[in-house]
């Protein structure tokens, strides 16, 4: 937050607009505290109109390196866990009536989330956008606001040809975030709503993520956050998705 | 109706679910299961059962759990059946089988865990290995061939597995029915790039012309991903005595999902113990006993397995897979539609479509069908 301030005071200072670098760099410490640990609850909305509510408990370290869910509710999936490290190249899912852990491989996480919006490819991103990702800056359709477009390099796997974020000026945080497939179509569109800062950090409190081509739509709603957490040595390995 | 019943073990768990303390609530969860078969073989029967899961745990301490699971079960329609119904025996060694209504402790065990070491003793789940239908390195467990994600049976056990920050160590100590020996597992992990590797130790106590015997067995598996597809696969190696010739088991397989969220997998397995079948005379006894009586986890030596998976909407998929039995040149094709019709309410709605010569394993069945249900809580 401070190399935040900082900018802000050298630009007013200097009377100079924010480079691309800079306002990348101001998005990335706000979207990524180096550790997280939150209850969410996602309601999946389904083209026919059927709803779907999961409830999960959330854990992140080294800003979304490593992320470890574990669904609370409903029934069904109570108990069931996802550990993700390396920005989501190494999934791990852990059923509890088997005990069983499976090791998927990467392609895994173009799948849903529990058949929400959301790929497991979605919670990965973070500081990885800007080094996996090349990125310049659009013209936003509001004084208050930018607008940069993210084109994964060719060497990195993405379900994604480009991703177009819209950030506040003033917090540096995504309001609304584009996905284009491979195709170059638009895909989906996740609004950040609901903006509070929890420790510092701006937080969406309610996140929705719309498929524009199927109708569809899951909302994530954050019940807990807390980013002034610290976790054990071996809390993101699989061992730990059995407790 | 007739009860497989511990009184010993319904004892405990009674007590067990009074004496849960203020500190340690006793949380329950499971499910009710419905499922009705259509079998045609020389004729049409229908069967089925009713289940019932209680799953309790207790956490009395920060590092202290205990897990139980009763499982009563009945069954409807047909239930008495011969072996020859379903495999292709011989008439001098086809026998009758009862599917008898049961209530059972399915698991009862405590976890303990301090710091990296994770102590579980009881009658536990024991799931090993990395492939999908065939683990030849799960030593405790043999999974059905056609349900494959189904659970299995608990394994009166103690397990030691020690997490550290170089790889896994799991030990599993099993003892014998009669007392006289153990089976036991030694396992190391280790992490290497995107892949996991295990290697392993075993020895196997079996049960063979009413006596104990062993093999010792020697592999690993590795699962992982190449040029992005999922890839996995088991090995064992495995002798009777120490003068024995090491036979091998191993199954290999791949999976990938594609941007459309469209899923296939492939998977090949083998056994070198597997039956020997001969077009004129089928299996020979011996291959069928080594399967019936649990030896062998398959009655022949090399199958495939090929599964395609599409999702309908958000909810709800369609697969259709197949296993052939390579042996016997014989193969089952089944569509299944998976149905989530409420939150905590599934359907799985199953054909299966048998082909092979009538001295095959697929061969002896000609068309079957399955329902299941299955209300969480």
């Amino acid at each position: 937050m401070k190399y935040i301030t900082l900018l802000l005071l050298g630009a007013l200072v200097l009377g100079q607009e924010l480079t691309t670098e800079a306002i990348v760099d101001s998005m990335l410490v706000v979207m990524t505290p180096e550790n997280a640990r939150g209850l969410s609850r996602q309601i999946n909305k389904t083209s026919s109109g059927a709803v779907r509510t999961l409830e999960y408990e959330y854990y992140a370290d080294k800003g979304g390196e490593d992320v470890l869910m574990r669904y609370t509710k409903p029934n069904k999936v109570k108990g069931t866990a996802f550990l993700m490290t390396n920005h989501a190249d190494d999934i791990w899912v852990y059923f509890p009536r088997t005990r069983r852990t499976r090791k998927l491989a990467s392609h895994a996480n173009k799948q849903k989330v529990q058949g929400s919006d959301f790929a497991y490819e979605d919670f990965a991103g973070g500081r990885t956008w800007k080094d996996d990702y090349t990125h310049r800056r659009l013209p936003a359709e509001k004084a208050d606001e930018y607008k940069l477009e993210f084109v994964p390099k060719p060497e990195i796997s993405s379900s994604y040809s480009r991703m177009v974020l819209t950030l506040g000026k003033k917090d540096f945080f995504p309001k609304v975030i584009k996905y284009y497939n491979t195709k170059g179509v638009h895909e989906k569109t996740l609004y950040m709503q609901d903006i509070k800062l929890i420790e510092g950090y701006p937080t969406a409190m309610t996140m929705v993520m719309h498929n524009e081509l199927n109708g569809t739509e899951t909302r994530m709603e954050t019940l807990e956050m807390t980013y002034s957490v610290s976790f054990p040595k071996d809390f993101f390995s699989e061992g730990n998705l059995k407790k | 109706m007739k009860f497989s019943f511990n009184i010993g073990v319904a004892s405990l768990l009674f007590l067990f679910a009074l004496t849960g303390s203020s500190q340690a609530q006793l949380a329950f969860s499971g499910y009710s299961e419905h499922e009705v078969d259509q079998i045609r073989t020389s004729a049409q029967f229908y069967s089925g059962y009713n289940k019932f899961r209680l799953d309790m745990e207790q956490h009395p301490d920060a590092r202290v759990s205990i897990y139980a699971t009763l499982e009563a079960k009945r069954y409807f329609g047909k239930t008495s059946w011969l072996l020859s119904d379903f495999l292709p025996v011989a008439s001098s060694i086809d026998t009758t089988f009862v599917m008898q209504d049961s209530l059972t402790a399915e698991y009862l065990y405590t976890v303990l865990e301090y710091g990296s070491l994770m102590i579980t003793v009881g009658k536990q789940p024991l799931s090993i290995g990395t492939g999908y239908i065939w683990n030849p390195t799960d030593i405790f467990n043999r999974k059905d061939m056609l349900d494959p994600t189904y659970e299995l049976s608990g394994v009166s056990a103690l397990r030691l597995q020690y997490s550290g920050s170089r790889g896994d160590l799991d030990f599993i100590a099993q003892p014998f029915g009669d007392g006289s020996s153990v089976t036991a597992y030694l396992a190391g992990t280790t992490r290497l790039g995107h892949f996991e590797l295990t290697g392993l130790a075993a020895r196997r106590t079996f049960q063979s012309s009413g006596t104990a015997e062993a093999y010792d067995g020697y592999g690993g598996s590795a699962v992982g991903e190449l040029l992005g597809l999922g890839v996995w696969a088991e090995f064992l190696a495995n002798r009777s005595g120490n003068s024995g010739t090491f036979k091998s088991e191993w199954t290999a397989g791949l999976d990938y999902t594609f941007e459309s969220s469209f899923y296939f997998m492939l998977e090949r397995y083998h056994n070198d113990r597997g039956g020997i079948y001969s077009p004129e005379d089928g299996y020979s006894p011996v291959g069928v006993f080594d399967y019936l009586g649990g030896f062998n986890r398959a009655l022949a030596g090399d199958y495939q397995f090929i599964m395609l998976r599409y999702p309908l909407g958000d909810l709800h998929s369609l697969s259709l897979w197949g296993i052939r039995n390579i042996s016997d040149d014989s193969y089952v094709v089944a569509p299944q539609l998976s149905l989530s019709l409420f939150e905590d309410v599934d359907a799985d709605i199953s054909l299966y479509l048998f082909e092979g010569s009538a001295n095959s394993e697929f061969g002896t069945q000609q068309l079957g069908g399955r329902i299941r249900l299955r209300l969480y809580y």
